[in-house]
């Protein structure tokens, strides 16, 4: 897997069309999920995913192995490029429970009653949550990254990925509850 | 409570866990056609920089028109360039060569004779009102005189030479050749002045 991992960056460093596909088609789902979780409208996340893409050809040369999997490489430029485009284009939008001290006094397990009502509501406070929020929350939970990996993606230390975990997680409950 | 631990404990919200598992399925599928469009973009080289290089040369060519048009404007209007105006110049081609021979070969005649003699027609370019006023060549009543028009000599050696440099080069001859002319009659006039003093 690794001889296969080195043989492919080896050919994209080459320009080679045959190993730009193969990463395409290795990587491509999964980096279009985590533009389209920050990127909102369709045909701006295919955009965003293709300069995703054409970075990482281009700046192939830059990726170190022993930082991060090619995988966590290429998210991170997937993620940084939707965070941008979001900035650039988006609106100021305002969004529930913007108040940290609410937060600190929001005990979750005790006020949510964890059934299938309880996790559609969940599903509903998830869309009132800022892009990158919801984004560092499906790393987690759905991607199963590490919390060194999410902080490579997201240009953080480990210790403040899992402190805002934390902190989204308290806001997604308090979100719940005013639902 | 360490990095571990916080994982750890992060982990155990199966609740949240399933609530994002929905979420994202409810997401768009990625298009099948998404992967060929990003091959096709890597074929061709980047557009913006071309269309910037591009816009960046034509606004360099309208500014330099601009520029161009409005030198010329300034250069036509009366307040401009001191210079042409005092010598304005005949709309004549052989004019200048004339103007050029004639003077050197006037004063080399007049040179060596003491007594005053009529001076024969020569074409003179007419100075500005204001020096005109303070000429005061008796000799130069019987000179045909010269039109007073007033013609851009650039534009003339331009419509001559077809070649806007040549053109400037010829003007800054011409009205060089007009200098020595000038200091030749001056001279010529102090010579008569003394020679009439000394008598």
């Amino acid at each position: 897997m690794e001889n296969e991992t080195n043989r492919l960056i080896s050919d994209l460093l080459k320009q080679k069309r045959a190993a730009q596909e193969r990463l395409l088609v290795l990587y491509g789902k999964m980096v279009f999920r985590l533009v389209a979780r920050i990127v909102p409208q369709r045909e701006d996340a295919e955009e965003v995913y293709q300069d995703v893409f054409v970075k990482a050809f281009r700046s192939i040369g830059t990726y170190d192995e022993r930082q991060a999997s090619l995988a966590t490489w290429l998210g991170r430029i997937a993620y940084h490029e939707a965070l941008n485009f979001v900035r650039r284009k988006a609106p100021t939008l305002v969004y529930l429970d913007e108040h940290p001290k609410d937060l600190e006094t929001c005990d979750e397990d005790a006020d949510v009653q964890h059934d299938e009502h309880a996790i559609q509501r969940m599903e509903q406070a998830l869309k009132h949550l800022q892009p990158h929020e919801q984004s560092l929350l499906t790393m987690f939970y759905f991607d199963h990254l590490s919390l060194k990996e999410i902080a490579y993606i997201t240009d953080s230390i480990p210790t403040t990925v899992g402190s805002q975990l934390s902190r989204i997680r308290k806001k997604l409950y308090r979100i719940m509850q005013k639902l | 409570m360490n990095e571990k631990e916080l994982e750890t404990l992060l982990r155990r919200d199966t609740d949240l866990h399933e609530a994002i598992s929905r979420h994202e399925q409810a997401l768009p599928p990625m298009p099948d056609d998404l992967n060929a469009r990003v091959l096709q973009r890597m074929k061709q080289p980047d557009a913006k920089p071309k269309r910037r290089i591009w816009l960046y040369t034509a606004s360099a060519v309208v500014a330099s028109v601009l520029l161009l048009l409005l030198f010329r404007f300034v250069q036509d209007t009366p307040e401009a360039p001191v210079v042409a105006m005092q010598h304005p110049v005949q709309p004549k081609v052989e004019q200048p060569q004339e103007a050029l021979a004639q003077p050197i070969t006037e004063v080399v005649k007049e040179a060596p004779s003491a007594t005053p003699q009529r001076k024969s027609p020569v074409r003179k370019a007419r100075r500005s009102q204001p020096i005109e006023e303070e000429d005061t060549l008796p000799e130069q009543t019987e000179e045909p005189d010269v039109e007073q028009e007033f013609v851009d000599p650039t534009l003339i050696y331009f419509q001559m030479t077809g070649d806007p440099v040549l053109a400037a080069v010829e003007h800054v001859r011409d009205i060089r050749a007009r200098g020595e002319r000038l200091q030749q009659e001056v001279e010529l006039v102090l010579n008569r002045s003394m020679q009439s003093f000394n008598n």
